[in-house]
């Protein structure tokens, strides 16, 4: 089975609308979010992506609590159905 | 009386406004900046903020070497002038080619813009960050009216989220928009249902390139008063 960072690297490629992005391009699972200049659209919608793949309730005010790739990684790990 | 101005930010590619924007920056702006992992919000970041720099010279009196910014809990920027906390509100949001600066003299003040797109799911976030009435008036929207009104319900939002420094970390479905402007009424007053001695003065400002809105706090002499958009 897929890990988790495999999986998100393919929402990221999918659903993730980062302008400036080659689609799979290298991810920076470090990199802040707030580094990437992702509109808060794109960050609450692929938040709703995330939550679906992997059956996790998360709500709009969830986007705040992961400043990267790699917080959210932690997170589905320990919290994902 | 004390309006809230919001000023349109062009941020169409061009080498020499950018060249032009970055020499506005301080040394913090120029290493923000360079972090950036790509091109298009590193120009959007340099345009706006050098244009805020430019109205906050002018609203402030000041040379552009005195100002500086700190940052509040969530990252709301405030202005300093020489070291001091300056009196003034701002607050700045780009999207795609279009940045909106707002400032004001007394009150809070949120702005956001967003170019709308058909690629989101506006039914799945429509969940996630609209109340059921707000739903309710989605679902009985026809095509574009539809997209429309959810990214008029987005940014007026957002605008509220912002002005109050909480940003996202709010959960914004929590809260709804005055009926009379999900309706079509470009302005109105709103009050957060956990802050309800606080009056806030919306504004729709979107218009057919983009969805906009200004969120202002009313003060004693900032009461009822209008947006100039310049």
């Amino acid at each position: 089975m897929a890990s988790t960072e495999e999986r998100l690297r393919e929402l990221v490629d999918k659903h993730l609308n980062v302008e400036g992005r080659q689609s799979g391009a290298t991810l920076d699972l470090n990199a802040p979010f707030a580094d990437s200049g992702i509109s808060s659209v794109a960050a609450v919608s692929f938040m709703m992506e995330v939550a679906k793949e992997f059956d996790v309730k998360m709500n709009v005010g969830d986007c705040a609590q992961f400043p990267n790739m790699q917080s959210l990684i932690d997170f589905l790990d320990s919290n994902a159905g | 009386m004390a309006a809230a101005t919001v000023v349109h930010v062009d941020l169409t590619p061009c080498a020499s406004r950018e060249a032009a924007a970055w020499g506005w920056l301080d040394q913090d702006e120029r290493a923000r900046w360079k972090r950036f992992l790509y091109a298009p919000p590193r120009r959007r970041y340099a345009l706006c903020r050098a244009a805020l720099r430019a109205l906050l010279c002018g609203a402030l009196d000041a040379d552009n070497e005195q100002i500086a910014f700190t940052f509040a809990e969530h990252g709301k920027p405030r202005a300093q002038v020489a070291g001091r906390p300056a009196a003034i509100s701002f607050n700045v949001s780009h999207s795609g080619n279009h940045g909106l600066v707002a400032w004001a003299p007394r009150g809070r003040v949120g702005v956001d813009v967003e170019e709308r797109s058909a690629r989101y799911d506006i039914d799945g976030l429509s969940e996630t960050v609209c109340g059921p009435r707000e739903r309710a008036d989605l679902a009985a929207a026809r095509g574009d009216g539809r997209l429309h009104l959810f990214y008029t319900l987005w940014t007026l939002k957002e605008a509220l989220v912002k002005a109050t420094g909480a940003g996202l970390s709010c959960d914004v479905s929590r809260f709804e928009i005055p009926a009379a402007m999900r309706r079509g009424k470009p302005t109105g007053t709103f009050r957060f249902p956990q802050a309800p001695d606080v009056n806030w003065r919306l504004h729709n400002l979107g218009n057919a390139a983009y969805a906009a809105a200004v969120a202002h706090e009313e003060v004693a002499d900032s009461a009822a008063a209008p947006v100039t958009t310049p």
